[in-house]
């Protein structure tokens, strides 16, 4: 079962700001605090995916937490219910709804969200992260690739086994990682370790794929 | 009014919702189900639906169907039907197909815009109302370009199409508003033409789309062909002759197809007769088990398996946390599609809501949350495939992923190549493969006038944004000097700007007869209840006129009766003005009468 949490204020950086309705100010949320009507998003509100969704930055988190937010937000936010008020609210609606589905659809799960703080810290991966590649998994994979072209499937199928036994080993190493992503003071040196990790389990997850194919065909 | 349409390939409907209740509209026949057929008539002119569908196997050359095959889509596309349906076609541009019917030619959206116009004028006359709103369902897995061709159609028919809803998306929707779906849902949609598979989570009134797969070119249509086949061949044997080699006869043997393919969901076995269409052919007859026919159609109804398993990768789930699977479209009531859902599925898939009619009650739940009347259920829709651009190397370099929910945006950065470029192509993609040339070209343009300044230097942001009828605009900014072009991709799919042109001004020419036809509805609304008031009053007022007076009356009724079923706008107003004018005598004596007994104490609103 999912658990309602209240949708309170957002975290915003700047202060106070006029309605474009009422006239009256209000501090920038999702809604006016005098005439209820929905305010603009601002693109240069530079609100993180965590904030909008209203939620502690953190790797590990709890994914029904992250859906029960996007759907209380959605049912608040969503164009559909804006469809017959005139302009802007629609507008406005559909701005907060496209950053709300851009935050949802890079925090919902595991690797999507691994990815977005990794960049957030550390950027676009450059050329030289992108080719952390362990040698010697490479070597033995094209070794059962030859066996493989002279018709003997078994070498490929035991290496199967053993990207599979990384993998689950990765999986647990990121825990690790993760847990202390959280709790460290040095974001930058941990997301370090952590781009490193998911190039990593990248290659082996794209590895499993290929041998899969190929044992299967 | 705004109403729910399911375009179909082989049958249309549409519906709307009466005090909380689906309503679906039927055609003069009694059928909600409107085939999909268009009847370019010689002498009666265009015919829609049931009319037009029994001409399917006499007047060949001027019927036109299964049009939703080739929306947005080009020759190259659709080799495999061609050879198929009898059909002549002709191309105007690279991507662009017509259905060539005696001198004319017409593309896929204007024939769709016929059977939409055919729908809005039976909803139109039922209701008295008129019809300028829908929600459209496409295909979960219907890309950019037919999604636009289809939008396109609705416009030429005269509708706002204010949302285009995905067919698997709406049938949830149609079990939600019956509270019917709850947890996670698995929808098999298998129709006349496309296979769609969608898995939902439904929770708290908010039906949110997990992921979504398919085949736009798989469906019942396949199933008619695979078993015409080996008709065909088992003909051949016994008679001798071959009823592929003419062209009436083929069409024949497809509908006999169509015929067996039903009778075979229900039965075990079916003797079957072959009598050909002239008398030179030799007749035959033979019996035909479920077995034989489910070997024949085997290996298509294999092709939908595939999809429903990366679907369930991609929605993140095991088969055995799908609380319920959906069945949709008419393919689904044969066993043997059954029997792959539930072994897919692991369990006994549900189809208590008919699986005609499901995705136009659902198109008509999301014209109710439109339009406001509906509050407590929120629909979030995903984007079917992935969108991206070419890169170097002729590698597609993805921006949006598909299964993200819509409406969403977002922007890669890229720069130029060459020392001293002044302008970048922007060519957009969409697919799932690496390669440009695996993927679906959705369109080019150029960004000009970039600062002469060496390669790798220039910032270019590429900006997509997808509304929330799957459909993609993009931008793209030089950002040292803000230079910008954009695009809406494809409005009307490999169109030259003449045609795009020349199909508004035709589709103007005909508003001219569709308003006529509103005035038309109009005075015929306004006849129905002056006829029912007349009826009504004919009671009380009978023994206070003397019989000739009467018999004015009851002509001026059956004149006005008589032209409520014709054409003719301006009898009808002039039979109403009749009617009106034979009845006032009556109308003053009632009023005197109900006067005087209201003197007496009598209340006007007790008289029958």
């Amino acid at each position: 079962m999912l658990q309602k949490v209240a949708v309170v204020a957002l975290h915003f950086r700047s202060n106070i700001i006029k309605c474009w309705k009422c006239s009256k100010e209000t501090s920038p949320s999702l809604f006016c605090e005098s005439c209820h009507s929905i305010l603009d998003y601002r693109a240069d509100s530079s609100l993180s995916h965590f904030e909008i969704l209203n939620l502690k930055e953190s790797l590990i988190i709890d994914e029904d937490l992250v859906r029960t937010q996007f759907y209380e937000l959605s049912k608040q936010l969503h164009p559909d219910r804006f469809a017959n008020q005139p302009h802007p609210a629609p507008v406005y609606a559909l701005r907060w709804t496209t950053a709300l589905n851009r935050a949802y659809q890079s925090l919902k799960n595991r690797e999507e969200r691994t990815r977005y703080l990794i960049e957030k810290y550390l950027g676009a991966p450059t050329q030289n992260s992108k080719s952390a590649i362990p040698l010697e998994m490479a070597e033995s994979y094209f070794e059962a690739l030859d066996s493989l072209s002279e018709g003997n499937k078994e070498p490929l199928i035991q290496f199967k086994l053993e990207v599979e036994k990384r993998l689950e080993e990765s999986g647990k190493n990121w825990e690790k990682l993760a847990k202390q992503f959280d709790e460290s003071l040095n974001k930058i040196e941990t997301a370090q370790l952590l781009r490193k990790h998911e190039t990593e389990e990248k290659y082996f997850r794209s590895m499993l794929a290929d041998i899969e194919r190929k044992v299967t065909s | 009014m705004i109403v729910g349409i399911d375009l179909g390939t082989t049958n249309s409907l549409i519906g709307t919702l009466e005090r909380g209740r689906p309503k679906l509209f039927k055609d003069n026949d009694g059928s909600a189900l409107i085939p999909s057929v268009v009847e370019f008539h010689e002498a009666e002119g265009i015919r829609v639906g049931a009319q037009a569908k029994q001409s399917q196997t006499s007047n060949i050359d001027r019927i036109v169907y299964s049009a939703k095959r080739f929306m947005g889509r080009g020759l190259s596309d659709v080799q495999e039907w061609i050879k198929l349906l009898p059909f002549n076609f002709s191309q105007s541009t690279e991507q662009m197909i017509r259905f060539t019917v005696g001198e004319k030619s017409y593309t896929p959206m204007e024939i769709g815009s016929v059977v939409l116009k055919h729908l809005k004028s039976i909803a139109e006359k039922q209701t008295g109302e008129t019809v300028d709103k829908a929600v459209i369902t496409v295909p979960a897995y219907f890309n950019d370009a037919q999604r636009q061709a289809t939008k396109f159609a609705g416009e030429l028919a005269g509708l706002e199409v204010v949302r285009i809803v995905n067919e698997p998306t709406a049938a949830c929707l149609a079990y939600g508003l019956d509270k019917k779906a709850f947890g996670n849902i698995a929808v098999f949609d298998l129709g006349g033409g496309t296979f769609d598979i969608s898995i939902l989570r439904v929770a708290e009134g908010v039906f949110e789309v997990l992921a979504t797969n398919g085949n736009t070119a798989l469906g019942g249509d396949d199933f008619d062909h695979a078993i015409a086949e080996n008709l065909a061949d088992k003909i051949t044997k016994i008679t001798g002759i071959n009823p592929r080699l003419e062209v009436q006869s083929q069409a024949l043997l497809i509908s006999e197809a169509e015929k067996l393919k039903r009778k075979l969901s229900d039965e075990e076995t079916v003797d079957w007769t072959w009598a050909g269409v002239s008398s030179a052919q030799n007749s035959c007859s033979f019996t035909i088990s479920r077995t034989d026919l489910e070997s024949w159609i085997r290996p298509i109804v294999e092709k939908a398996k595939e999809p429903c398993l990366q679907c369930l990768k991609d929605a993140r789930l095991k088969p055995s946390q799908i609380t319920d699977a959906i069945l949709v479209g008419g393919s689904t009531r044969i066993p043997l599609v059954r029997k792959l859902v539930q072994e897919i599925f692991h369990r006994e898939p549900i189809c208590t809501l008919n699986p005609d009619e499901v995705v136009a009650i659902g198109a008509a739940v999301q014209a109710n949350i439109l339009s406001g009347q509906i509050s407590g259920m929120l629909l979030l829709d995903v984007i079917p495939l992935s969108l991206g651009i070419e890169t170097m190397g002729g590698v597609v370099g993805k921006i949006i992923h598909r299964n993200s929910t819509i409406p969403i945006s977002a922007s890669e950065t890229f720069t130029t190549y060459v020392d001293g470029q002044t302008s970048v192509d922007i060519h957009i993609l969409q697919g799932e493969r690496e390669l440009v040339k695996d993927n679906r070209s959705l369109s080019r343009f150029q960004l000009r006038g970039l600062p002469p300044l060496p390669a790798g230097i220039p910032k270019i942001e590429v900006e997509f944004i997808v509304d929330a009828n799957g459909i993609l605009n993009v931008k793209a900014t030089e950002l040292r000097t803000s230079t910008t072009a954009s695009i809406c991709v494809n409005p009307s799919y490999g169109l030259t700007d003449d045609e795009v042109e020349k199909m508004l001004f035709d589709s103007f020419e005909n508003a001219e007869s569709d308003f006529e036809e509103r005035f038309l509805i109009e005075a015929r609304v306004e006849a129905d209840s002056l006829i029912r008031a007349t009826q009504k009053s004919l009671i009380k007022g009978k023994s206070l006129v003397d019989s000739d007076e009467i018999a004015k009356i009851e002509k001026a009724m059956e004149n006005l009766q008589a032209s409520v079923a014709g054409k003719d706008r301006k009898l009808i107003k002039d039979n109403i003005e009749a009617l009106g004018e034979s009845t006032k005598h009556m109308a003053e004596l009632l009023l005197n009468q109900a006067v005087q007994e209201a003197l007496k104490g009598q209340n006007i609103g007790d008289t029958p």
